[in-house]
């Protein structure tokens, strides 16, 4: 059951990206024109990509690594941990795809994915 | 050098507006590999491992509590009292149930994960109070005037919908119309 809850967990993650809900503190944000906002979010985004292209990569490797050496739970189950790490990489590789609309969007003028939110 | 690196990065990416979870994660990142102190595949590592907790198991509760007392306005702090009641009332330790908490938190901060279990409408009545309502908790867009311009117990509007009002609807701001 904990593995399902982190696929749910992180899962729930790119939902909150496709939203535009992840928490950020807009304090300093808000008070900008309407054009530094924009080029701001464009470089938020951007950050936010990379970090999950990064994660991505790292997370697929440690899945990789998994594999290779048949690692399992200690439980009586005998769980492929294989499966359980591989939700830090789906959940980044969507989110990454998510962030990257998104980038393309505001670039295009676009709404994209998360703009309600934002 | 790193250590300055990472003092001025945080609260950089922090009120540039950057995800709390992307300022955290990626400005520790930043400060091990430009220290050399170990490879990215730690963070990976150390950040799966980090949600292999036990304690996540009363989630489920958290998201009962939540459709239960979420919906009234201000709901989150009757959604933790609610939480940790039926936690303790099954674990029997108060302790447990700090613990199991606190887990959520570390969810809560590190991925933003509590609200995106529930699509982040976990609190809605806390969202309410934002600029979507006015103190009457009109939409923006609503200008239908209150009819009795009172507020009532919940703290929504009178007489638009009766039979929103009955059943409450219009906790998180939107207003029915």
């Amino acid at each position: 059951m904990i593995y399902l809850l982190v696929w749910a967990i992180l899962l729930s993650g790119v939902l909150l990206a496709a939203r535009g809900r992840h928490i950020g503190v807009d304090l300093v944000v808000a008070n900008f024109s309407e054009p530094v906002r924009g080029k701001l979010e464009i470089a938020t985004t951007l950050i936010s990509l990379i970090f999950s292209g990064a994660l991505v990569w790292y997370g697929g490797l440690i899945t990789c690594e998994s594999r290779d050496i048949g690692e399992r739970s200690l439980s009586a189950l005998r769980f492929p941990m294989l499966m359980y790490f591989a939700a830090l990489t789906t959940s980044c590789a969507l989110m990454s795809i998510l962030f990257l609309f998104r980038l393309v969007a505001l670039n295009t003028g676009a709404g994209g994915p998360g703009s309600e939110g934002l | 050098m790193s250590v300055a690196l990472l003092v001025l990065l945080l609260p950089g990416l922090l009120l540039l507006g950057t995800p709390l979870f992307v300022v955290m994660e990626a400005s520790v990142c930043l400060l091990i590999v430009a220290g050399g102190y170990a490879s990215m595949t730690l963070v990976a590592q150390k950040m799966i491992d980090g949600l292999n907790n036990d304690h996540l198991r009363s989630l489920p509760v958290l998201g009962m509590a939540t459709t239960i007392l979420g919906w009234m306005r201000g709901g989150l702090g009757p959604v933790a009292v609610g939480a940790c009641t039926i936690v303790a009332s099954i674990s029997g330790s108060g302790v447990t149930t700090a613990l199991a908490m606190a887990a959520h938190g570390d969810v809560f901060f590190g991925i933003s994960g509590l609200t995106a279990g529930t699509g982040n409408t976990a609190f809605p009545a806390a969202r309410s109070q934002s600029s979507t309502s006015d103190d009457r908790g009109h939409a923006a867009s609503c200008h239908r005037p209150c009819r009795t311009g009172g507020r009532s117990r919940w703290n929504f509007c009178h007489g638009h919908d009766k039979t929103a009002r009955r059943f409450g609807r219009d906790v998180t701001g939107s207003h029915f119309q």
